[in-house]
């Protein structure tokens, strides 16, 4: 007798699409996104973007680029230091590398200059883990002149008035280190920066996330209607298809708005997000990533037959759109082929929006390209809603 | 009462006003699904005033000569007009008031919250949305209940919000789609006046139903369809003594389906039995020999109805009648 519940509901699933793609689709497909990205098995190793500037002729200087260039999980890019910290602030590097000194020399002052954005602070731990690597497995003659250097400005010829230096150097070892030898590394916040860690960042992708899962939920009122005949009576009514569908997707707009507003005023209360200083572009992004999240929702709406169907493909769209767009992992971490990729989807270019405007603080101008795109996205996808709807109906 | 005198209704391309055309006239229909003809020639019209109910069985084609009414479908031939509009075109779908089977209304919504947005999307305009609301709820009788939730509601008040729903954009077309399922007798009896009452407004009203009762007691004309044909049309009355001169509808019913012997003296007396068996209607000639005749043939086979009713034919016979013949 069980075997005729196990038949009904193995035939029950065979013949239900959406348990299918939920079943043994969308598993593996996140599966594979998620050990590209911390496994590394997406073909190529992730990689960091890092601008990177020599202002000293040290050959030592040299040799330390030359090496971090080959290593496989750093996209070096040769800049003047000047524009170190400008490519860090804008986006096109995830960290800046500075080399100030003579690495293989005692400096005062730390001869490597991380500049950090504290959006990507992981990048900059990245890179001094990769410095440390370098210095220590590929340049091991570097770093021993370096300690030897900084041993003679520690305690000078190893006489014996100078072996008493010594002691006397160990018992007061860290304010002689602090005179004598720096540290390798120094890390530099950019300057215009807060003091909040990443949480913009997460900020930008949570209200992503939820933005969609919300278009959705609200969209899916759309099979609700069809079901009970408001659908018939709205498409009959003088407004027809268009104010149904024009009217839907102005309310997942501003739906989105009251979304993001919550969201962010917890961002700004809690965490110290500029939010208020960047009302302005903040809303506008708001109104643009609603409108794209809106864009995806209704076609899949108007396509489900039922509100479980609806449901399960809108489940399958946003965990598929949040984990390649970067809702989940930033996309700097993942392999180059993932992160472009994402480009295709309207979260990554609604996260760089939001980081854009509250962490950067964009204006319109440097904003417009991801503002164009997220807008696009509501646009085609309203379109597209509104021919299906009217083929579905058929009206003449 | 016109839709500009009545919501200052602004009606981009309206019919001619000395249009005498009906509300509704459906001419040589033609509908079809890939290979399947679903309506084959369909010929209908419902005046002004009037309530045509049109019934028939499952797949004759109801729903599609509703959508085809409705301009959701293109016919293959033939013609659908609303007050002398085709139906594909925008004005003649402003002219119909649509009530759907199921209770198309936001269920969480209140009476009033409901026909504010349909009559919004009908067109009216924002100043006038509460005064036609309030007249839509006055003429239906759901006024004292305009501030409750439709899911708060019991099935007869539904029916009647879903029927003044329909409506709000002032149509000369009422299309009723099985306005009685789920609603109790007497909530039926105040459907019917208020359809009644409707009609007598000046609305074409075309009552799609199986509800024969219903149907008899609101409906001028009565259409039956079958395979995507309108088999029988005309009024009900006349129809009955075109169809049975001096003739009674009989039923008897059983308690359990009667022996082979007995179901075949029932056919006899061209009694058909109903699908378990237990019934069995037909009509008798209207005399009392007749009568006489059918209760001794039963009593002669050993049948003991549970009832025996004769009562003078209505649309139940006559829909037995035309749905029980063969096709051409």
């Amino acid at each position: 007798m069980m075997i005729a519940i196990v038949r009904a509901m193995v035939l029950t699933l065979m013949r239900d699409r959406g348990a299918l793609l939920m079943t043994f689709v969308l598993p593996p497909v996140l599966f594979v996104l998620f050990a590209a990205v911390f496994a590394g098995t997406g073909g190529e190793a992730s990689s960091i973007k890092v601008a990177a500037a020599r202002a000293t002729d040290a050959p030592a200087a040299r040799m330390l680029l030359d090496a971090l260039a080959r290593a496989p999980d750093i996209h070096l890019t040769p800049v003047a230091p000047g524009d170190v910290a400008q490519r860090v602030a804008d986006g096109r590097a995830d960290v800046g590398l500075i080399v100030r000194g003579d690495i293989a020399a005692a400096t005062d002052k730390p001869p490597l200059v991380i500049i950090t954005d504290a959006g990507r602070n992981v990048a900059a731990a990245l890179l001094a883990a990769r410095v440390q690597r370098v210095f220590t497995e590929e340049l091991p003659g570097l770093a021993m002149r370096r300690v030897a250097g900084q041993m003679e400005v520690l305690v000078g010829p190893f006489s014996a008035e100078q072996k008493a230096r010594l002691d006397d150097s160990v018992s007061r070892a860290p304010e002689l280190v602090a005179q004598g030898g720096a540290d390798l590394m120094e890390r530099q916040p950019l300057a215009s920066r807060r003091a909040e860690p990443g949480v913009s960042y997460y900020a930008g992708a949570i209200a992503m996330l939820f933005l969609l899962f919300a278009a959705v939920q609200g969209a899916a009122s759309l099979v609700d209607e069809r079901r009970s005949g408001v659908f018939d009576r709205i498409v009959m009514s003088r407004g027809g298809v268009l104010a149904l569908v024009g009217g839907k997707l102005f309310f997942l707009i501003l739906q989105g708005l009251a979304l993001a507003a919550v969201l962010f005023a917890v961002a700004q209360i809690v965490y110290g997000v500029h939010v208020i200083q960047h009302l302005g572009t903040v809303a506008l992004v708001a109104t643009a990533a609603s409108a794209a999240a809106a864009g995806i929702a209704l076609p899949l709406s108007a396509v489900a037959r039922t509100r479980h169907q609806a449901q399960t493909l809108s489940t399958f769209a946003v965990l598929l759109l949040s984990a390649v767009g970067g809702s989940m992992v930033p996309r700097f971490l993942m392999p180059e082929w993932l992160q472009n990729l994402g480009v295709l989807t309207p979260t990554a270019w609604g996260i760089e929006a939001f980081q854009g405007a509250l962490w950067r603080g964009d204006g319109l101008g440097d904003l417009a390209l991801s503002l164009a795109i997220l807008l696009a996205y509501g646009a085609v996808g309203a379109g597209f809603t509104l021919w299906l709807i009217r083929r579905q109906v058929r009206l003449a | 009462m016109s839709a500009a005198s009545r919501y200052d209704l602004q009606v981009e391309d309206p019919a001619p006003a000395l249009t005498p055309a009906p509300p509704l006239a459906i001419l040589g229909l033609h509908v079809g699904y890939g290979a399947r003809a679903v309506l084959a020639g369909v010929d209908l019209v419902v005046p002004e005033g009037t309530v045509t109910a049109l019934t028939g069985p499952n797949g004759a084609g109801k729903t599609t000569l509703v959508r085809a009414i409705c301009g959701r479908i293109a016919p293959r031939a033939g013609t659908v007009t609303v007050c002398g509009v085709p139906a594909a075109e925008g004005a003649a779908r402003a002219r119909i008031g649509l009530a759907p089977q199921d209770i198309a209304l936001y269920r969480s919504l209140t009476i009033s919250e409901n026909l504010e947005v349909f009559a919004s999307l009908a067109g009216v305009p924002g100043a006038a949305v509460p005064s036609c609301v309030a007249n839509v709820m006055v003429r239906t009788g759901v006024a004292d209940r305009r501030n409750e939730r439709i899911d708060r509601l019991s099935g007869g008040w539904q029916r009647r919000a879903n029927v003044a729903a329909a409506l709000v954009g002032d149509p000369r077309l009422l299309v009723l789609d099985e306005p009685t399922v789920g609603v109790d007798a007497p909530a039926r009896a105040e459907l019917a006046a208020l359809v009644r009452s409707l009609a007598g407004e000046g609305l074409g009203i075309l009552l799609v139903t199986h509800d024969f009762t219903f149907a008899e007691d609101v409906a001028d004309r009565v259409a039956i369809l079958k395979d995507g044909r309108v088999a029988l049309e005309g009024e009900l009355g006349a129809l009955v003594a075109a169809h049975f001169p001096n003739q009674r509808r009989v039923e008897a019913t059983f308690a359990a389906p009667p022996t082979l012997a007995g179901r075949q003296v029932l056919a006899a007396h061209g009694l058909h039995p109903s699908p378990d068996e237990t019934a069995f209607s037909g009509v008798v000639a209207d005399t009392p020999a007749a009568a006489g005749d059918l209760i001794a043939a039963l009593k002669g086979a050993g049948l003991v109805p549970r009832t025996l009713s004769l009562q003078a034919a209505g649309l139940d016979a006559l829909y037995a009648s035309v749905t029980r013949k063969p096709s051409p």
